[in-house]
């Protein structure tokens, strides 16, 4: 009873917006709890969803600028579908990246990160590459793609990915 | 700010950056742009950071206005309909996360962005108000206010349904 009426005082300054910090752990704590008084139900589901939206991380990979060099960086492009997404990107004009030895030029800016660069690039690829999984976005002119992914194919290791991969898309 | 300094002390806020503009555009690819944008323009000024004291409160207040000025680019400020809904990609994932989608998150996504946002700065985020003024460059008391306004409007729905 005397803790019922403790959370009632806490929840009345809460929604008043004069509770500290201190005051507002206690009630999430208390809301966190399987012990809630039937009367509090109510909004046990809000400060659960506060405790759930703070849990909630950026969802793609943790963005960190690094300094190696930008050929490094290119053999670790991950699968082809990533390639063939960004010549997409590349031939609409949607995000054009070119690569330099020591800077990169994105959407028109020049940036000396050449990491960081990629590491945006990647991130925009990533959601086209999704799109042509689901097959919203179907790939219509594969030979131009082909075409047009031409440079990235001096690396041998992305050449071999690329023919394999446009070999299983014609059959 | 070099690399290093860079990444410790920008790049770290992506979670909270990310969640702002979410909870901001309502919208999660909107968000994911918003949060490149946004470590993109603090790259190009990396060397001007050095000079500032509370750069958490900066980079989120830099993040509420990129999203603003998202917003009004889209004239849709002011305009958001009270039944928003987050936009999902995929249109399985939406019906999936529509259901789990609790009642609360719904309401809070329904009031206007300032007080929706010093909610969650609050609540979710856990700052205090002299934090959250200086974010959303209100004053200490315009900050309590809009907190107490947007937890009564959550309150009185709550108790309705």
């Amino acid at each position: 009873m005397k803790k019922t009426k403790k959370i009632n005082r806490l929840l009345d300054l809460y929604f008043a917006g004069e509770t500290t910090i201190t005051q507002e752990k206690e009630l999430k704590k208390y809301f966190s709890s399987n012990d809630i008084d039937a009367e509090h139900k109510v909004y046990q589901q809000l400060f659960k969803t506060f405790e759930a939206e703070k849990s909630e991380k950026y969802p793609e990979n943790p963005p960190e600028i690094k300094t190696p060099s930008i050929s490094r960086k290119i053999f670790f492009m991950p699968v082809i579908s990533t390639a063939i997404a960004a010549s997409i990107l590349l031939m609409t004009g949607i995000f054009q990246t070119k690569y330099y030895d020591d800077y990169v030029i994105m959407n028109g800016k020049r940036i000396n990160n050449s990491e960081f660069a990629l590491q945006v690039a990647q991130a925009k690829i990533n959601k086209v590459s999704e799109s042509l999984k689901s097959g919203m976005k179907p790939v219509r002119n594969i030979n131009k793609i082909y075409k047009s992914l031409q440079s990235l194919q001096k690396v041998e290791y992305i050449k071999t990915k690329i023919q394999h991969t446009f070999e299983k898309i014609k059959h | 700010m070099n690399t290093k300094q860079f990444n410790n002390r920008i790049l770290k806020h992506a979670d909270r950056t990310y969640r702002l503009a979410k909870s901001i555009l309502c919208d999660e690819n909107a968000a994911l742009d918003a949060v490149q944008d946004l470590n993109l323009k603090l790259w190009e000024k990396r060397n001007e950071l050095d000079k500032i004291e509370n750069i958490t409160g900066f980079v989120l207040r830099s993040m509420r206005n990129l999203c603003l000025d998202k917003l009004r680019q889209k004239h849709i400020e002011n305009e958001l309909p009270d039944d928003l809904e987050y936009n999902e990609s995929d249109p399985y994932s939406k019906l999936e996360k529509k259901d789990m989608a609790s009642q609360a998150t719904v309401l809070i996504n329904r009031l206007p962005e300032l007080q929706r946002t010093v909610i969650r700065m609050r609540d979710v985020e856990g700052f205090e108000l002299n934090e959250i003024a200086e974010i959303t460059l209100l004053t200490e008391n315009a900050v309590r206010v809009n907190l107490s306004r947007a937890r009564q409007k959550i309150r009185e729905q709550l108790l309705a349904n």
